[in-house]
């Protein structure tokens, strides 16, 4: 197979290295981060009852929860960053797709993640008795943490169903479309094992002087497994078609285990008041856990591996219409970081010359495509000052584009290029034919009669003439040479609102006209030699 | 193509990625790596000289440093990339496959870090002074641990601006030890030092502190954080060296364009009087100038923020049109993929656009044109605008210049799409800048069209 494709789609490591690795990380992740809800949602609630009932409790219980929250929330991100590199790697495809249809969401993530770790690492440090600052703290923190599996659960939802992928582009509100109660159900089972975890957790670390409140933990188990068979059979019962199969199998078993647990849990619990051993806990957690896990792999085996087959098949056929250009692009690389843009001449020859020409005579091979024909650079005489403007902002209204982008070094290396061929900062020179005075003044009459209009009497352009698109250059500080200009006045200059007056005056007054033009630049030039 | 590519609005994408990036590299070499050396150190100090206001001072600022790691240090380094996951998939989805096992080397690293900050946190009490010894070497192995972690991502980062000869051989030792690797590895560590000080130095000022213990500390400390800005600049001017010289004339035009480039000379004083403020806070600190290092604090911040966000930006501006050279442009299209484009269309081969559009609608594949080919980079109302780059133009002139800008703008990748593609583009950006398509509409014309999609 083609190197690109090993690149783009291809497998950097054999597939069932993948699919082991991406269960067991996954799973040590997923373990993480269920005890870390848990124990954010239970020790927000006995923050609240320790310190909002009427006795508050001293025992130092829910400061006991609050402090695991940190190991916790370490852990839980550190093991995740494998899982996501090994899903990103082996079900390009899915993932990127979802996570680029609710990229709002997923980038929202990072901000949720830090919101929620700091103000919930804060409330460890909560004082005792009642303070309106710490529940802030604490609502804050776990109302943003309890959004994360939310969007994370919207994300694999949405890439295990490529069916509503389309559904989800165009609705206003992607985050559930058309999957809304499978996610709700699946998000609901999530926040119930949470509660299992965060509970068995701490229950098996707590120490005998809690011993009420391990008892209660004990409730809080039996419930949330109940909790759990409803919303396990729901999001069963909404699970999409196509991802039915194994899954199903797995979630009956998933059931099966739970209400073994709960059994094991009224047991501890009715008969005689003792506590439950943490051995058999475990084992029970371990057992709901797994067929949970599998139905994942299982619903995920089935919704990527056609898409990713699919890829990976593309890739190759895409490789294959690429291959004949693979020598010629390096080709052109290895040119391109041989020859630098170093100076005046090499900036002009890849920024000006395929409109302005080799030559500077407006001739280059883009000049033919444009309305506007590039300015003849060999004609032009201007100023620094004025050129560098150019360079600046370019000409609205024309396709001169915006070089700002070169240092005013790399522009002035520029323009003393165009100077050293063109001749750009050489005094305008003076028509080489006699004009009569009278026919002088002829001019200078049609000059304040019909060019002023937009030139301006002065030749810096009036208001209306600089408001053109392109505007009128400033005649103070541009001509072109005299026979260049008289192309203008007698053909116009295509493209803009400079049209031709050729054959409406007479050869002499056109001639007297160029003169006129470059005396408006007397503040460079000398009294014309009449 | 790929993948439906999501645009940051108002900011747009390469500020959003900035902002959690620089962030990131805050934490992680100031706290994740810096303070928490300082810490260590301090502890062996106090261990070694026999006095316990060193550990004292340690173990008060474990538990700040460590919240700041794992609440802000470790979402924004995975921030980075949940960002790029979805600002440009094709260009992580390479870079993932190319350094797959270091990735997955870096992250047991990174576990190994994580654990054993908790570990030495929580043994700290536990362990006392009958185990200081076992506690010192737990806390060494996190320095090297968290080193490490750095030195492995650093080799992925330096690929992207020198891929040496990984174009030729795509060998993977090519790419990882690649010229700029060593520089910015020494740089890296320089801003821990003098970073991780710094965060000591203030903690030491703004906690109570015994006032014989506090002088003696500011000299340690400021003598770690001068050395550090040493190695940073030394490393700086180092890569520098290193950029390949095709690569140099653009260094500060390229992505943040026109802010520098008018004022070359502007960026580098900035980075040079912040470099000269954080080291001149070092030598007070090392004096033991106790008032001119309260006064100091709040401008060393800031020029450490200029440093820092300094390196980062020439890092990414200056790769430009590439993304990994050699390889793969900025806009992650692949160098090989674009005569190839350029012949059949890049509508015809984007499955999404596809997909999502059932009508023909000029605009509409104009949004997608621009998406696909500009807004990595470009973007529309925020940073890099990519209408005040054409705006005045005529339509023709702006079909100009998408044809040759990567000619006439060495830093900015050539256009990849047929003949009429070009032209449908450049009456998009004609209209774009003109006013009359609002920010907004680009995003919702490039995913969907109004109509039915094609099922």
């Amino acid at each position: 197979m083609n190197r690109l494709v090993d690149l783009l789609f291809g497998q950097p490591l054999p597939h069932s290295l993948h699919q082991a690795l991406l269960f067991a990380t996954f799973a040590l992740h997923f373990v993480l981060v269920l005890t870390l809800l848990g124990t954010a949602i239970l020790a927000f609630y006995y923050f609240v009852q320790c310190r909002w009932s009427e006795r508050p409790d001293e025992s130092g219980w829910d400061r006991r929860l609050l402090k695991t929250f940190l190991p916790l929330e370490a852990l839980a991100v550190v093991l995740g960053v494998g899982p996501l590199l090994l899903v990103q790697v082996g079900h390009t495809v899915s993932f990127f797709a979802a996570a680029n249809i609710l990229a709002p969401y997923w980038a929202l993530l990072i901000v949720l993640m830090i919101v929620a770790f700091l103000a919930l690492d804060l409330l460890e440090h909560h004082s005792a008795g009642r303070s309106y600052l710490y529940l802030a703290l604490g609502i804050i923190g776990l109302a943003c943490l309890l959004v994360i599996p939310g969007i994370f659960v919207a994300i694999f939802s949405l890439a295990e169903n490529p069916p509503y992928w389309l559904a989800a582009i165009r609705a206003r509100r992607p985050l559930v479309a058309g999957l809304g109660w499978f996610w709700l159900f699946r998000y609901l089972h999530v926040l119930g094992a949470a509660i299992i975890f965060g509970a068995v957790f701490h229950y098996l670390f707590a120490e005998d002087a809690h011993s009420r409140r391990k008892r209660e933990l004990m409730y809080w188990i039996g419930g949330a497994i109940v909790f759990q068979v409803p919303a396990g059979l729901a999001m069963l019962f909404k699970l999409p078609a196509p991802l039915r199969g194994l899954s199903v199998l797995f979630l009956l078993a998933g059931i099966g285990a739970a209400a073994g647990f709960f059994m094991i849990t009224v047991h501890g619990l009715l008969p005689r008041p003792q506590l439950l051993s943490g051995r058999m806990l475990a084992i029970a957690a371990a057992a709901v856990l797994l067929p949970m896990l599998l139905a994942r792999q299982a619903i995920q085996d089935q919704a990527f591996f056609p898409l990713d087959q699919e890829a990976r098949q593309n890739a190759a056929a895409y490789a294959q219409q690429l291959a004949p250009f693979h020598q010629t692009s390096l080709a052109a690389y290895r040119q391109q970081m041989a020859s630098p843009v170093r100076s005046g001449s090499s900036i002009y020859a890849t920024s000006c010359a395929f409109c302005h020409g080799e030559q500077g005579d407006g001739e280059g091979r883009a000049a033919h495509e444009l309305n506007i024909p590039p300015a003849p650079l060999n004609q032009i005489r201007t100023t620094p000052a004025y050129l560098h403007g150019i360079l600046l902002t370019g000409v609205h209204g024309s396709a001169m584009p915006i070089f700002d982008f070169y240092t005013p070094s790399q522009a002035q290396s520029l323009t003393a290029y165009l100077d050293s061929r063109f001749k750009v900062f050489a005094e305008p020179e003076a028509p080489r034919v006699a004009i009569s005075v009278e026919t002088a003044q002829q001019a200078k009459a049609v000059w304040s009669g019909t060019c002023a209009t937009c030139h301006g009497e002065d030749g810096a352009g009036s208001p209306r003439g600089r408001k053109l698109q392109p505007p009128v250059p400033d005649f103070t500080q541009y001509s072109l040479t005299p026979e260049q200009t008289l192309v203008a006045i007698a053909a116009g200059y295509p493209g803009t609102m400079m049209y031709a007056y050729g054959g409406k005056l007479s050869a002499d007054v056109e001639w007297a006209l160029v003169g006129v033009i470059r005396l408006k630049r007397s503040k460079f030039v000398g009294p014309s030699p009449e | 193509m790929g993948f439906p590519l999501f645009d940051m609005p108002v900011i747009g994408n390469p500020l959003l990625i900035a902002l959690d990036a620089v962030l990131h590299v805050f934490i992680s070499h100031g706290i994740a790596i810096g303070a928490m050396s300082i810490i260590v150190i301090s502890e062996y100090l106090g261990w070694r000289r026999r006095q316990p206001e060193w550990e004292n001072f340690a173990r008060r600022l474990i538990k700040p440093a460590l919240v700041m790691a794992v609440a802000v240090g470790a979402p924004t380094g995975a921030g980075i990339w949940f960002i790029t996951s979805v600002i440009a998939p094709r260009a992580i989805g390479s870079l993932l496959r190319v350094f797959f096992w270091p990735w997955f080397v870096e992250w047991i690293f990174f576990i190994s870090e994580v654990c054993l900050a908790l570990a030495y946190y929580y043994t700290w009490d536990r362990w006392g002074s009958d185990g200081k010894r076992r506690h010192l070497r737990l806390g060494f192995l996190l320095i090297f641990a968290s080193a490490g972690t750095a030195a492995l991502i650093t080799g992925i980062l330096g690929f992207m601006l020198t891929p040496d000869g990984w174009p030729w051989t795509r060998s993977f030792w090519n790419a990882f030890l690649n010229p700029t690797y060593l520089p910015q590895l020494l740089l890296r560590f320089g801003e821990a030092a003098f970073l991780g000080s710094t965060f000591a130095i203030f903690f030491l000022m703004l906690t109570r502190q015994d006032a014989v213990f506090r002088r003696r500390a500011l000299r340690v400390f400021g003598n770690t954080a001068l050395a550090g800005v040493a190695a940073a600049v030394a490393g700086g001017l180092w890569y520098f060296r290193q950029i390949p010289a095709a690569f140099k004339p653009f260094l500060l035009t390229s992505w943040g364009i026109q802010i520098f480039s008018q004022r070359p000379a502007f960026f580098w004083t900035a980075l040079a009087l912040a470099a000269a403020s954080v080291a001149l806070f070092a030598v007070c600190a090392k004096a033991g100038l106790v008032a001119a290092v309260r006064g100091a604090m709040a401008v060393a911040a800031i020029s450490a923020l200029v440093l820092v966000g300094g390196f980062e930006f020439v890092r990414e501006s200056v790769r430009k049109p590439y993304l990994v050279p050699g390889y793969m442009y900025s806009n992650q299209i692949l160098m090989d993929e674009v005569p190839y484009l350029q012949a059949h269309g890049l509508l015809a081969n984007s499955y999404w656009y596809n997909a999502t559009h059932a009508a023909r609608s000029v605009r509409a594949e104009g949004a997608w044109l621009y998406q696909q080919n500009c807004s990595r980079c470009h973007s529309v109302s925020g940073f890099n605008d990519i209408r005040l780059r054409v705006r005045g133009r005529t339509q023709d002139g702006i079909d100009v210049i998408i044809r040759d800008a990567h000619q006439m703008v060495p830093f900015m990748p050539p256009f990849a799409g047929s003949d009429d593609e070009r032209r449908i583009l450049a009456l998009f950006l004609f209209d774009l800048s003109a006013g009359r398509i609002s920010p907004r509409a680009v995003r919702q014309l490039a995913a969907y069209s109004p109509e039915e999609a094609k099922q």
